[in-house]
């Protein structure tokens, strides 16, 4: 779904006319910005019309499934349908109170909000570590970040993901994954560095790549011993 | 000093994070953490997921089913139902009442509301006077449904009878004491408030919202 350019003219929130024709029209929902769709179901003059409204909120919805499901791993309990419908619910449920804080930031910027709302919902979850298990994938593939031609690069962007879900602190991940990027570890005048980009000492940031490098190639071997 | 419009709580910051890094870089992180220090750890652990998301989504397409979207419509019908009820079940108005008695039966002042909404107390002020001829914008229909727990439904009744009961202005020599009602739109354009705060109370799009950073 394109979610920034190319979108149509959306009626004005408060048109029951034009977001009837909408409803109907061929082009579907999807080539309006969610953002005005969120208006317009917040529009106390759209609810005159129920089949019009119910169309509308019938998309948000699938969109907010299609979307949450991308995000959400299926390593989490019940391959993270509880989590889905938590968010999903939270979302629609600000919808529905247009002077809520987010039923407003929802109208205004709608996948900053379900972004934001996502990762907040999977951090927490995160608390209670138990119920995550990491995806069964891949764990053979030496990971790569250099390119090499005799390697599916696919393959090893995802092994190196699965892999990452093994590492419990989300500050080691983001400095694996920027070191994955080729940003040095060290600060030098002038340049950006995981440590300051971290916020951490440049030993510190050292000591974070070598401890996930060890725990991917400990997971690997493990793997292989199989 | 506070620019106009710059995010200052944390959920401000982290939506307009999400607006301008879809993909962080290094150099975002960096300038992003050091701008807003106080939320530096929640950056950096919604880069990570977000970095993680772009690798994923590139390569994997795990969609719902069909179950799962009706399921999900199931629950929105629920959300919508419960909604309407908790509407419906707002304390009732008595028949009659005015928008002022409605502020006095629930304790509030105009400042005290005015405040709340982050609103200019002139429109309030101008609404529980019965000088203010309906309909009002929806943003505040909404934003007083909500702080005074009451249906759009009876908040439009109290306004209607506020209308149509106004607190009438001092008589001035030799002539009968008049009522200068106004619409909600003369009355918003006549208020102290930034720009932003006017367009966005006139239902138009605006850089302000509630809760937005002080002008």
């Amino acid at each position: 779904m394109n979610k920034k350019g190319d979108q149509g003219e959306a009626p004005p929130p408060d048109s029951v006319d034009g977001w009837r024709a909408a409803a109907v029209g061929g082009s579907g929902l999807g080539v309006f910005r969610m953002e005005d769709i969120v208006r317009a179901v917040q529009d106390p003059r759209l609810k005159a019309d129920r089949q019009t409204y119910n169309v509308l909120m019938g998309h948000i919805s699938r969109v907010l499934f299609v979307e949450l499901r991308k995000r959400v791993s299926t390593g989490w309990k019940n391959r993270g349908q509880d989590l889905i419908d938590d968010i999903h619910d939270t979302l629609i449920n600000a919808i529905l109170r247009p002077s809520s804080a987010d039923g407003i930031e929802l109208g205004r910027r709608f996948w900053s909000v379900l972004k934001s709302r996502t990762i907040d919902a999977i951090r927490a979850e995160e608390n209670n570590q138990d119920r995550y298990i990491p995806s069964e994938i891949a764990f053979t593939v030496e990971p790569s970040h250099d390119g090499v031609a005799e390697r599916d690069q696919v393959e090893a962007d995802l092994a190196i993901e699965r892999l990452l879900e093994c590492v419990p602190d989300s500050r080691k991940r983001l400095a694996y994954r920027l070191h994955l990027k080729g940003i040095p570890a060290k600060s030098s005048k002038g340049t950006i560095s995981i440590s300051r980009a971290m916020g951490v000492s440049d030993k510190t940031a050292r000591q974070w790549i070598d401890e996930v490098d060890a725990l991917i190639k400990e997971k690997i071997g493990d793997r292989n011993d199989q | 000093m506070i620019s106009k419009n710059r995010p200052n709580t944390r959920d401000e910051v982290l939506f307009a994070f999400h607006e301008a890094c879809e993909r962080p870089t290094a150099e975002q992180i960096v300038d992003w953490t050091e701008k807003y220090p106080d939320f530096a750890d929640d950056i950096r652990e919604h880069a990570e997921l977000l970095l993680s998301w772009a690798t994923q989504n590139e390569h994997l397409t795990e969609k719902p089913d069909e179950g799962m979207i009706a399921r999900g419509w199931s629950r929105t019908l629920n959300a919508i139902y419960k909604a309407e009820n908790e509407a419906e079940a707002a304390p009732e108005i008595k028949s009659g009442e005015t928008f002022s008695q409605l502020l006095d039966s629930r304790g509030l002042t105009i400042p005290a509301l005015a405040r709340q909404l982050e609103i200019d107390r002139l429109i309030v002020g101008e609404l529980n006077a019965g000088r203010m001829r309906p309909p009002i914008g929806d943003r505040l229909v909404a934003a007083l449904a909500e702080a005074l727990k009451i249906s759009s439904k009876h908040l439009a009744a109290a306004i209607q009878q506020s209308f149509a009961s106004p607190v009438i202005g001092h008589a001035k020599a030799g002539q009968k004491p008049t009522v200068n009602a106004q619409t909600y739109d003369e009355v918003v354009l006549s208020s102290a408030m930034s720009e932003e705060k006017k367009l966005y109370w006139l239902g138009k799009d605006s850089q302000w919202t509630p809760g937005a950073t002080s002008e």
